[in-house]
């Protein structure tokens, strides 16, 4: 049984859909990243897991109970979960007390009380902040804090709202740091939003791609970036090489992709006449200098536009009918004197081309898509 | 060859086997190991493909997995 499930949810406001048709399961332990740009409703989701908001239509279930059952099952779930804000309000009070607050108001008091928040305050790396007032903290200090309130309820659940998003890289960094040693120390089921791919990628089991109100992907960061479910997502995860074209052929799932008067082959399951468009890792795109016999199934003969070094690799730009970005290592580029304005020839199997819908798919009603 | 990838080795076709869309090709290096790469069925008869026939396996540096004992 998971312990978070959604059920045709969706949130209407100012008659517009903020989130349509939320199917989600989270299971007890996991930590979940909700990715998406600014807007696309991840706040507004995380509101209505921790119960603070109720859903315009919907179920959500905890642990296989109805939330919306009675007001005393909404504050027993409430009560077992406990959420991070993007821009965290502490209180005017010292850290320690900042983190006692909570703990107090739920009866906990003496040196028991002292205990635990010494150990909190250690946990999360506040020891030398301990009777500074929380109002005078930088922001990644006072994310430590709200941090630490949250954590010191032991909750079964750990929402965060972009934990980094108002931080400077290094305080970031820390964050992130103490996020994983959560993960690690703590057994907390954890849902957080980021608008961070990368982020959700390091932190992660899973990540669910939500964007424009619909969580369009679920699933573990390198398979929504190797196989995006369509060019929204594929844009959105930084898939550099997106060529829009209709399927003209198909025999035993090897399609033929027109794009631009050049054809390309893939393996897919879509049909004759279908829109698509194609994703193309430049770590798979082989470069030559001559034309080359080799089983690649896609060959095209370009030229180069632009050439830059990232570490040891070399980003190369080609223009062969549509862009193309191909990695090669920088020896290689050396050795083939790759320069702008070259003639070049670039080749990559069938298999390395993942073929995605071109049109974002607009959820029915009824639909029902369980992530 | 002045091709981008790193690693280009030469070998035999040992074996090829034909799958419904894909070929299986297993390829003899000279000192006894084996490479077996996965093309289109199309590309092994394109190719010609048959035991013995020489051929270079050409994997590109960033699909290389190292593993130790």
């Amino acid at each position: 049984m998971a312990l978070i499930e959604t059920i045709d949810m969706w949130q209407r406001r100012d008659g517009r859909d903020i989130l349509r048709n939320i199917n989600l399961r989270i299971e007890r332990g996991e930590v979940f990243a909700l990715i998406g740009p600014t807007g696309a409703g991840k706040t507004t989701l995380l509101r209505l897991i921790d119960l603070l908001d109720e859903p315009t239509s919907g179920k959500i279930y905890f642990n296989g109970v109805d939330t919306a059952e009675s007001p005393a099952v909404r504050l027993g779930v409430r009560r077992r979960m406990a959420f991070v804000l993007q821009k965290p309000v502490v209180f005017n009070l010292s850290v320690y007390d900042n983190i006692a607050y909570a703990l107090r108001w739920r009866g906990m008091r003496g040196s028991k009380l002292r205990e635990k928040v010494e150990h909190i305050i250690d946990v999360v790396g506040l020891s030398d902040y301990h009777g500074r007032n929380a109002r005078n903290l930088s922001g990644g200090e006072v994310q430590r804090v709200a941090i630490a309130r949250a954590i010191a309820l032991e909750p079964e659940v750990l929402l965060l709202d972009e934990p980094t998003a108002n931080l400077d890289p290094l305080s970031a960094a820390r964050i992130e740091e103490l996020i994983s040693s959560i993960i690690r120390q703590y057994a907390t089921t954890i849902i957080m939003a980021t608008h961070d791919l990368l982020q959700g990628q390091r932190l992660a089991d899973r990540v669910g791609v939500l964007m424009d109100g619909e969580l369009l992907q679920a699933g573990s960061a390198r398979d929504v970036f190797a196989s995006p479910r369509n060019k929204e997502v594929a844009e959105f995860v930084g898939v550099e090489n997106i060529i829009d074209g209709v399927i003209t052929s198909s025999e035993d799932k090897i399609v033929t992709i027109e794009s631009q008067g050049r054809s390309i082959e893939a393996i897919s399951d879509y049909l004759i006449g279908e829109k698509v468009c194609a994703c193309i890792r430049p770590e798979d795109i082989t470069l030559s200098l001559t034309r080359i016999s080799s089983s690649a199934r896609n060959f095209f003969e370009g030229e180069i536009t632009w050439l830059v070094d990232v570490g040891p690799l070399t980003r190369v730009e080609i223009q062969c009918g549509f862009p193309l970005v191909a990695l090669v290592t920088k020896r290689s580029a050396e050795e083939m004197k790759l320069a702008r304005g070259q003639s070049i020839f670039v080749s990559f199997k069938a298999t390395a081309v993942h073929v995605t819908k071109l049109q974002k798919h607009k959820i029915k009603n009824m639909e029902r898509r369980i992530i | 060859m002045k091709i981008s990838a790193r690693n280009v080795i030469r070998g035999k076709v040992k074996k090829v086997v034909h799958g419904a869309v894909n070929s299986e090709v297993i390829i003899s290096l000279s000192g006894g190991d084996e490479i077996t790469s996965i093309i289109t069925k199309i590309s092994a008869q394109n190719l010609g493909l048959t035991e013995g026939k020489d051929v270079y396996a050409v994997i590109k540096a960033s699909n290389v997995m190292i593993a130790i004992d």
